[in-house]
């Protein structure tokens, strides 16, 4: 089972991923912006970060370029969980080295089919 | 209210004036011309007025105004002064529309401002819906959560009563078995001791077997006995022979008594053994005879107890099986449900979700649009209320009276002068009942916003 980092603004969202996720045997962290992710990623190793997009502060593409840029980071899969659909946002997302992209509101089955197939 | 009708009621004298000139030409001819004819042409001349003001003054009054209005498209009132039917411009209309103009522009900054406090009042409103619904779905989220978790459990639970435990082949006493488990171990107990039971048959079978052959032995002996006894008869006979035939014949003949006497006395003996033998072979042959009976008759009770209980654990097997199918059959069913209720907390984990995005777009609107719109309204309303504070109205007035009265030589009544300029303020103000008069013209002017 995985040691996954849930990047969400929302507390509610944060609950449903963590939920979700928890229920299928991982472990999840939890973070309400970059900062707390960065402070996460700092003292932990995760095999997946899941991440919104439009966030206080830092976006989730932002995170996702420094997340990037660190060594330890540069493979671990990052998906963005966002309500944004837009293919130019997509494509922003693919530059900055997302692996992939739900597209909320999620199914719970769906999350779990593409977590399992992100990590190895 | 048609056009004509809105000049004749504006401009009067203008219509009158009109309507006299072109009355001249007839007015020569009036005292020759029959009754009629006066008529018809005093009705004719009326039609030629409200021609003329129809054809000719609108057009020009239009005209003018479509020179005027670029500058009033800044305002953007452009479309609305274009689409609008127009009037002559004069100083009347000016003075009229310069106190529509402020009385609207009163209103616009009365309008903005209290929009701006209704705008804060929804971003209060919009930030405290957005706690609500998330204080809601957390808990909503944390019910569910429990909801899964005890429903799992109940469903493990429910299915480990039909999981076989194949590795536990040595059960413990007082260890929890599952259903089948436990079915099976009874299942094999009774075997157990049906197999014991036939045993215990088979067993006594080959005692009787035995207790056969010692009883065929018994029956030898007792023939053996019988030889011995009729050899000995004989011996006694011989022995009684023997001393009547040595009293005859002299000699050693007592001491040949004597011996013949002992043989008769030792086969006497003989004799008394054999049926001491006999009796005893015969109590023995009795006590087999009863052991017999009881071995069996405890044979065949064990045999039919247990040909008894192996139809019985037979019968009972089936029916705990049938049992068993039907509570793996209920178990299944609740399995079944246990599905559709995590479907449903999926749905509903769905569900909560558009109560995010909600949320998120509640968020951009009380952070953006909301924002925005009290910045707009707040700068609307302050420049509004400095506008209106302004000496252009002012200006206006004084630059379009002068054009007037340069054109037209009339000279302007002092409650033209009268033009509020401020809020609620008077320049110059005139005289009580001026002032009435102007509020009047005022109220007018409401109306003719409605124009542009």
């Amino acid at each position: 089972m995985a040691n996954i980092l849930a990047v969400e603004d929302a507390a509610t969202m944060r609950q449903v991923v963590n939920f979700t996720l928890t229920d299928a045997g991982h472990t999840v962290a939890e973070a309400a912006n970059a900062d707390e992710a960065l402070a996460h990623v700092a003292k932990a190793k995760f095999d997946l970060i899941i991440c919104d997009i439009n966030m206080p502060g830092r976006n989730g593409l932002e995170l996702v370029k420094l997340l990037r840029a660190m060594p330890a980071f540069r493979f671990v899969p990052i998906l963005m969980l966002t309500t944004e659909q837009k293919e130019e946002v997509r494509a922003e997302g693919r530059a900055a080295g997302a692996t992939g992209w739900i597209v909320k509101p999620f199914d719970p089955t769906v999350l779990l089919d593409v977590v399992k197939k992100v990590v190895r | 209210m048609s056009l004509t009708a809105r000049v004749i009621r504006r401009r009067p004298v203008i219509v009158l004036r009109l309507g006299v000139i072109m009355l001249v030409p007839w007015a020569w001819a009036a005292f020759v011309m029959p009754w009629w004819a006066s008529a018809v042409c005093g009705g004719l001349t009326v039609g030629a007025v409200l021609l003329a003001i129809r054809f000719v003054a609108a057009p020009t009054a239009a005209r003018r105004r479509a020179r005027g209005a670029p500058a009033r498209s800044k305002q953007g009132m452009k479309k609305q002064s274009l689409d609008a039917p127009v009037l002559p411009l004069d100083l009347e209309s000016i003075h009229g529309d310069l106190g529509s103009l402020h009385t609207g522009l009163r209103r616009w900054q009365k309008s903005s401002f209290v929009s701006s406090l209704d705008t804060a009042t929804a971003r209060e409103r919009v930030t405290e819906v957005i706690s609500q619904t998330e204080g809601a779905v957390l808990a909503l989220t944390l019910s569910f959560r429990g909801i899964t978790s005890k429903t799992r459990e109940q469903m493990e639970t429910a299915m480990s009563l039909l999981q076989r435990n194949v590795e536990q082949a040595n059960i413990s006493p007082g260890s929890w078995l599952s259903l089948p488990d436990y079915i099976h171990a009874y299942e094999m107990q009774l075997n157990e001791v049906v197999e014991g039971m036939i045993g215990f048959s088979a067993v006594s079978d080959e005692l009787l077997q035995h207790q056969k052959k010692v009883r065929e032995h018994s029956v030898l002996i007792d023939e053996l006995l019988d030889e011995l006894r009729s050899m000995s008869l004989r011996i006694g006979r011989l022995a009684l022979d023997s001393s009547v035939a040595a009293g005859e014949s002299g000699g050693q003949r007592d001491h040949l008594v004597d011996l013949t006497d002992s043989i008769r006395q030792t086969s006497d003996q003989a004799h008394g053994l054999t049926r001491t033998v006999r009796k005893t072979l015969e109590t023995i042959g009795d006590e087999l005879a009863i052991i017999y009976k009881v071995i069996n008759n405890a044979a065949r009770t064990a045999k039919e107890s247990a040909l008894r209980a192996k139809a019985d654990v037979a019968q009972l097997n089936l029916t705990m099986m049938d049992k068993t199918k039907d509570v793996e059959d209920s178990l299944s069913k609740i399995n079944g449900l246990g599905e559709a209720i995590q479907q449903d907390v999926n749905n509903a984990i769905i569900a909560m979700q558009f109560q995010d995005i909600t949320q998120q777009k509640l968020e951009n609107m009380r952070g953006h649009i909301l924002v925005e719109v009290m910045r707009n309204l707040d700068s609307l309303s302050v420049e509004t209320k400095e506008m209106m504070t302004r000496d252009i109205f002012l200006a206006i007035k004084e630059e379009t009276v002068g054009r007037n009265a340069s054109a037209s030589g009339r000279t302007r009544t002092d409650k033209d002068a009268g033009i509020r300029v401020g809020d609620g303020a008077t320049r110059t103000p005139p005289a009580a009942p001026e002032n009435a008069s102007a509020a009047a013209d005022s109220d007018a002017d409401v109306a003719r916003v409605e124009l542009f």
